[in-house]
C-alpha cells in the first residue's frame, strides 16, 4: 500500500507550486536567474513528437498564469545548466478529437444543458525558443535540453545573461524595453502597483552592444515596416538619443546624419517632448498629447534622460525659383531663410537652418545623375568633359557663355564643328544644361556659389550634432542627387578621418529607394560600401524602409542589428522574413504602435520589445507649437495671442545650441534683443556663429562665450539704430 | 514515492526468481485479460449466479415514466478504478497471473475542470495462483513471493483440483478474482474517501454497483449480463425514450445486507440502435425511496451527459469525469508498469 499521507502532501505541494520539486543544488546555482517569489509557472515537457532540443523546448502552464504570454522570457534546466529562452507558439490543448464532437455534443441530443457541469481540461503549452544557457561551469558552453522540471519567470539578472550583456565588448545602450509576466517588488516582496491598481510587471532594457551597432565588431542597423503604423522614425529618434547620451557617458564623440524625406518629420528635433514651464501653455494650446506616465516610467527603467537634440543642423535647398541667381552669390552674408525649401520658416526658429546651393561645377562631376540617359551618349560626354576640365567654367551662366561662343565660332568658320564637337551636339547640351535650374529646382543657381563661413552640408561634424537634410518638398531628382552627393562627401571625409566625431550615424529612410535590390546606381554602390566597410571608417548606417524584400541585400545582410514593426501580410510571406517563427509572423501582422522586434548580433532568438515616445516632439506637433503663423508673435512683442516664440527667441536657441549648458532664460534674451528689427535678429544669429565657429577650439574662447558674443552684438545694431 | 517502492518490489521479485533459480515458463507479452474479458464476461456484473429478487417501490404499474429534471443533487466526486491482470508465467496447465490495480476519486473543481482528490490516489499489487497445484516451480515461487510478503490470492477457492487442467475456466476465474480484488480495493479507497471528506456531504458517484451503504454514494452500472427486470417489464425498458428510467425497485444484493435501491435510466436516444444503448443502472442506498429524490439523482446524472467522453467507445454511458479520471489512472499505471513485457 502507498503512504497516502506522504503523497497528499506531494499533491499539495505540487499543487501549490509545480517548481517545488526543483532540485536545491540547481537552485542555490541559479536562484538569482529565476523568480522565485513568483514561483514556478509550469513543467516542462517533452514528448516522443516534440522533444526538447537545443533550440527549443515546451512547456505547460499553471492555470493561474494569467499573465504568461507571447514574448515573456522564462528559465528551464538542463542537468547543469539554466536554459533561458522566449516564449513562443502558445497551443492550447484538450481532449476533444475533432470539432464535431463537439457539435454533436450540444446539438444532436435532447436538452443537453448549454452550461455543463464539467468541463473538459484544457492545457496551455508553450514553446520556448532557447536564447542562451548558463552552465554551472563558466568554461562550458552547454547545449543540452531541458529536463522535465520547474519552469520560472526570469529575472533580470537572467534576461541580462540572456542577451548576452556579459560579453559585450562595447558599452550597453538601451534599444527598447522588455516587459516580462511576472510583478516588480518592494522590500519585502510585496508586489508593486501602479496608479490604475494594476501590479506592476518587471521590466528591464533590451540591450545591445555599441561596438555591434557602432562598430567595429558589427555594425548598422535597419527598420522595416509599413508607414505609419510601424513607428520606425520614432525609435530612429528614440534609439539615437540613447547612443547620443551613453556615448557622452563614454566621452566619446557622436554626430548624426538624417534626411527629412516626409512633411515635418525631422525638423523639429531640437524641441523637447516635455515642455518646460514657459512653453507649457503653448503645448496645451496646439493640442500636443503629453508622454505618459507609462513613457515617463519607461524612461526611468531604461536610464535614459528625456533630452532634445539640441545641436541640431538643418540644411535645406532654396525653394524652386527662389534660389540667388547673381552671378556671384555670396551666401556668407545669406539671412532670407524663408526662401529655404523646409517647413520650418519661423524667423524666430530658424537659427539653425542653413541653404544648399550648387553651381554647376559639382554637376560637372556626375553627368549620369543629372541628364537623362538618351541624352548622355559618347558626344555628349565628350562635350561635357572638355567643358569641366575648362577652369573658366565657374558657373551655369560662364557655362552658357563657353557654349555660344562656340557656336559663334563655328558660325564664324563657317564649318559644323567646335574643338571636334559637332554643332547640334552644342545645341542639344545648351539647351539640356539651360534647363537644369528648372530640373533640379532650388538646388541649382546659375551663378557661382561661395559659402563663405557659413557651415555646409558635407562639411565636419561637431560632437552630439544632429544635421537634417531637409528634402521632403523637393522633387524627386534633387532628392537623389542630394542624398547621393551629400553621402558621397561624407563618405570621402570619412575615409580621410576627417569627420570631426569618433562615430557618424547616416540615417537614410526609404532605403528600397534609394538602394533597391539587384538596382545599380552611385548611391546605391555607396550605401553598400558603407555597409561593408563603414564599420571600420566610423560611419554607421542606420536604415528604413516600408519592405525590406525590396532593399539590397548587401545591406541588409551587413546589419547586426534589425528592427520589425507591423508589417503588411503582402510583405510578410516574402524570403526576408523565413527565419522567423509563424507565431513572430503573425504577432508583426497586428503588432501595434511602440512595440517592435528586434534582432541583435548577440541575440539567439528575436525578441520584442517596447520603447517610449521620442524625447522630442513629433514633426505635426512641432509645426503647431512652433510654426503655426497663427501663434507667432510680431517683433513689436504682443504677446496677447498666447504665443509660442518671437522673433528675437532665435537669439535663445541659437545660445542654446552653441551653449548648451548656458543659463540664460528666454525672458532675459527676449529683453535684451528687445527693439531689434526681424532682420536685424536673423544677422545677429548668423554673425555670432561664425564668429562663436573661428574661436571656439582657440584661447580666445576662455575670454567669450556666445552669449557675450550676442549681447555684443545686440548692443551694436542698437547703437546703429540710435544712430538712425 | 508510490512508483519506485513498487519498481523496488518488482526488481525484488525478479532476482529472488532468480537467485532460487527458479525454472519458470515465462509469458513474454501477454495481453492483459481485460482485452478478453471487459465487456461482459463471466463475473463482471454481480459475479453470482442468482438473481436476487426486487420489491418495487414506486408504482410497477408504470414502469417507465419521464425523469422530472426541476431538482438535481449536487454531484461532486467521482471514484473509479483501472486495473491490469497479465499472466506472467505459465504452471503447468493453468496460467500464474499478476494483477495491478490504482484507484482514486476525481473532485470536480467550481469551475468544472476535475482533479484528483489529494490522499484517494492508491496502487494495489497482487498475484493470483493456486495454493495447491502439483507444479513444483510454481509452489516453490508462490513460497518466495510469500516470504517477500506479497498478496497472494487462490483462484480455485472452494473449487476442486480438477479445474486446473482447464486453462481457459482457470483463466476465467483468475480475472474474478482481479476483478473482486479491484472492487474491494476500490471499496477501501472510498472508505479512505469517506474518512477524509465524507462530511462534507456531497455526492460521489462510484463507477459500477455499489457495495456499501451511504446516503449519499451512486453506483453506476454501465453494462451488465442480466436484467432484474423480466418480462413485460423488461420489454418496456428496452424500449425505453431517452432522459426516462424505470421505476425504483429494492433488492438485497446479500442475505442479511443493506437494501439496495435501483432504477434503470436511459442517457441517450437509442432509436435504430442495440436496446441497451446509453442504459444504466442507478444504485443507492435503501434509505432512499422518494420519487423526488431518485429524479432528483437521475436528473443530475442526465446533466452529466456532455461533454461526451469522445475517446472512448463507452461514450454513450461513461461520464464525463469517469473518462477523465480512468485516463489519469491508466497513465499512472502506464508509468508504473513502463519495462514490463506484457503490461502495455
Amino acid at each position: 500500500m502507498v503512504d497516502l499521507e506522504q503523497f497528499a502532501s506531494l499533491v499539495d505541494e505540487l499543487e501549490a507550486d509545480p517548481g517545488s520539486r526543483l532540485d536545491p543544488r540547481l537552485r542555490a546555482l541559479f536562484g538569482d536567474l529565476i523568480d522565485q517569489q513568483h514561483g514556478a509557472i509550469g513543467r516542462v515537457v517533452a514528448s516522443e513528437q516534440e522533444p526538447a532540443g537545443s533550440h527549443s523546448f515546451y512547456f505547460w502552464a499553471n492555470e493561474e498564469q494569467r499573465s504568461l504570454d507571447v514574448g515573456h522570457i522564462v528559465v528551464g534546466f538542463s542537468e547543469d545548466a539554466a536554459v533561458i529562452g522566449v516564449v513562443d507558439e502558445p497551443r492550447r490543448y484538450s481532449d476533444l478529437r475533432s470539432f464535431l464532437d463537439d457539435f454533436y455534443d450540444r446539438q444532436i441530443e435532447e436538452a443537453i444543458e448549454s452550461q455543463t457541469i464539467s468541463k473538459r481540461p484544457e492545457i496551455l503549452v508553450f514553446e520556448v525558443t532557447v536564447l542562451r544557457t548558463k552552465h554551472e561551469r563558466d568554461d562550458v558552453d552547454s547545449h543540452r535540453p531541458v529536463i522535465a522540471g520547474p519552469v520560472y519567470y526570469a529575472t533580470r539578472e537572467a534576461i541580462d545573461y540572456a542577451l548576452g550583456k556579459h560579453e559585450f565588448a562595447g558599452a550597453p545602450i538601451a534599444a527598447l524595453l522588455h516587459t516580462n509576466g511576472n510583478y516588480e517588488r518592494d522590500e519585502v516582496g510585496n508586489v508593486l502597483v501602479d496608479e490604475k491598481g494594476y501590479d506592476v510587471f518587471q521590466r528591464s532594457p533590451i540591450w545591445i552592444d555599441e561596438h555591434y551597432l557602432l562598430g567595429p565588431e558589427a555594425g548598422h542597423a535597419n527598420w522595416t515596416g509599413q508607414s505609419g503604423l510601424a513607428t520606425k522614425t520614432s525609435h530612429v529618434q528614440f534609439l539615437t538619443s540613447a547612443v547620443f547620451q551613453r556615448m557622452r557617458g563614454e566621452g566619446k564623440k557622436v554626430a548624426a546624419l538624417m534626411f527629412n524625406v516626409k512633411g515635418a518629420d525631422l525638423i523639429w528635433l531640437d524641441k523637447s517632448a516635455v515642455p518646460d514651464d514657459e512653453l507649457r501653455d503653448a503645448y496645451d494650446a496646439a493640442k500636443f498629447k503629453p508622454l505618459s506616465d507609462a513613457d515617463l516610467e519607461a524612461y526611468d527603467a531604461l536610464d535614459l534622460e528625456i533630452e532634445p537634440f539640441t545641436n541640431l543642423r538643418i540644411f535645406a535647398p532654396f525653394k524652386p525659383g527662389q534660389q540667388p541667381s547673381t552671378d556671384k552669390v555670396m551666401l556668407g552674408s545669406f539671412g532670407e531663410k524663408s526662401r529655404l525649401n523646409t517647413l520650418r520658416d519661423n524667423p524666430a526658429e530658424t537659427s539653425c537652418l542653413y541653404p544648399v546651393l550648387w553651381s554647376i561645377r559639382p554637376l560637372l562631376a556626375m553627368p549620369h545623375k543629372v541628364f537623362e540617359r538618351n541624352d548622355l551618349d559618347d558626344k555628349m560626354w565628350g562635350l561635357i568633359s572638355e567643358l569641366r576640365d575648362d577652369q573658366r567654367i565657374t558657373s551655369l551662366k560662364s557655362l552658357l557663355k563657353r557654349l555660344d561662343e562656340a557656336l559663334m565660332e563655328i558660325e564664324e568658320n563657317g564649318g559644323s564643328e567646335w574643338h571636334g564637337h559637332h554643332k547640334f551636339t552644342i545645341l542639344k547640351a545648351k539647351n539640356r544644361f539651360y534647363g537644369l535650374p528648372s530640373k533640379f529646382g532650388g538646388l541649382v543657381t546659375e551663378g557661382e556659389v561661395d559659402f563663405g563661413n557659413l557651415p555646409q552640408v558635407d562639411s565636419s561634424f561637431t560632437d552630439q550634432e544632429v544635421r537634417v537634410v531637409d528634402i521632403a518638398h523637393c522633387n524627386s531628382n534633387v532628392q537623389e542627387l542630394l542624398v547621393a552627393s551629400t553621402v558621397n562627401r561624407l563618405w570621402q571625409l570619412a575615409e580621410r578621418d576627417e569627420l570631426g566625431v569618433d562615430k557618424l550615424i547616416i540615417f537614410v529612410d526609404e532605403l528600397n529607394k534609394y538602394a533597391p535590390g539587384g538596382s545599380e546606381g552611385a548611391l546605391r554602390d555607396t550605401l553598400v560600401d558603407i555597409a561593408a566597410r563603414g564599420r571600420h571608417l566610423n560611419v554607421v548606417l542606420f536604415g528604413a524602409q516600408q519592405f525590406r524584400s525590396k532593399v539590397e541585400s548587401e545591406i541588409l545582410g551587413n546589419c547586426g542589428t534589425s528592427f520589425y514593426g507591423r508589417i503588411g501580410d503582402e510583405e510578410i510571406i516574402n524570403s526576408s522574413y523565413r527565419s522567423l517563427s509563424e507565431t513572430t509572423k503573425s504577432e508583426l501582422l497586428g503588432l501595434r504602435k511602440g512595440r517592435l522586434l528586434i534582432r541583435h548580433a548577440h541575440f539567439r532568438s528575436p525578441l520584442f520589445g517596447s520603447f517610449p515616445r521620442p524625447p522630442v516632439i513629433s514633426g505635426s506637433e512641432g509645426q503647431r507649437v512652433f510654426n503655426d503663423p497663427k501663434r507667432i508673435v510680431g517683433s513689436n512683442g504682443n504677446l496677447a495671442n498666447a504665443g509660442v516664440s518671437n522673433p528675437s527667441d532665435a537669439l535663445y536657441f541659437l545660445l542654446k545650441r552653441l551653449s548648451p549648458d548656458e543659463r540664460i532664460n528666454r525672458g532675459i534674451v527676449r529683453t535684451e534683443a528687445e527693439g531689434l528689427t526681424d532682420a536685424q535678429v536673423q544677422q545677429i544669429c548668423l554673425s555670432v556663429e561664425q564668429q562663436w565657429n573661428k574661436i571656439r577650439d582657440t584661447s580666445a574662447a576662455r575670454r567669450m562665450t556666445p552669449w557675450t558674443i550676442i549681447k555684443h552684438q545686440i548692443q551694436e545694431a542698437k547703437r546703429m539704430n540710435s544712430l538712425g | 514515492m508510490v512508483t519506485a517502492s513498487y519498481a523496488a518490489r518488482q526488481l525484488a521479485v525478479q532476482r529472488q526468481v532468480n537467485r532460487y533459480g527458479l525454472d519458470l515458463r515465462v509469458i513474454r507479452a501477454g495481453e492483459p485479460l481485460e482485452l478478453t474479458y471487459a465487456n461482459g464476461g463471466a463475473g463482471v456484473d454481480d459475479g453470482t449466479s442468482n438473481r436476487p429478487e426486487i420489491e418495487w417501490i414506486e408504482d410497477a404499474q408504470r414502469v417507465v415514466r419521464p425523469v422530472d429534471r426541476t431538482e438535481t443533487v449536487p454531484i461532486r466526486d467521482f471514484l473509479d478504478g483501472a486495473q491490469r491482470t497479465i499472466p506472467r508465467f505459465v504452471g503447468t496447465t493453468f496460467p500464474v497471473v499478476e494483477s495491478i490495480c490504482a484507484a482514486a476519486v476525481l473532485e470536480r473543481e467550481p469551475h468544472g475542470v476535475g482533479q484528483v482528490c489529494a490522499g484517494t490516489m492508491d496502487f494495489q499489487a497482487i498475484w493470483i495462483l493456486p495454493h495447491n497445484c502439483g507444479d513444483g516451480e510454481i509452489r516453490r515461487f508462490r513460497a518466495m513471493l510469500e516470504e517477500q510478503g506479497i498478496e497472494i490470492r487462490d483462484p480455485l477457492g472452494d473449487a476442486g483440483p480438477e479445474l486446473l487442467d482447464d486453462y481457459s475456466t482457470m483463466e476465467q476465474r483468475i480475472y474474478a478474482v482481479a476483478m473482486e480484488a479491484r472492487a474491494e480495493h476500490e471499496e477501501r479507497v472510498y472508505r479512505k474517501w469517506c474518512e477524509l471528506y465524507g462530511d462534507a456531504g456531497d455526492w460521489i458517484v462510484l463507477d459500477g454497483r455499489l457495495r456499501s451503504g451511504n446516503s449519499t454514494a451512486i453506483g453506476l452500472v454501465k453494462s451488465f449480463s442480466r436484467h432484474y427486470l423480466t418480462g413485460p417489464s423488461a420489454a418496456e425498458l428496452y424500449r425505453m425514450p431517452e432522459a426516462h428510467r424505470t421505476a425504483a425497485f429494492r433488492m438485497f444484493k446479500r442475505a442479511g445486507g443493506d437494501p439496495i435501491t435501483a432504477w434503470y435510466l436511459r442517457l441517450r436516444d437509442a432509436s435504430g440502435l442495440d436496446p441497451r444503448h446509453g442504459l444504466v443502472r442507478i444504485e443507492v442506498s435503501g434509505e432512499i425511496d422518494s420519487a423526488t429524490e431518485i429524479d432528483a439523482i437521475s436528473a443530475a446524472l442526465l446533466a452529466e451527459r456532455s461533454p461526451r467522453a469522445t475517446g472512448d467507445d463507452r461514450w454513450a454511458t461513461l461520464l464525463y469525469p469517469i473518462y477523465h479520471l480512468e485516463q489519469a489512472l491508466k497513465r499512472y499505471l502506464d508509468a508504473n508498469t513502463r519495462g514490463w513485457d506484457a503490461a502495455s
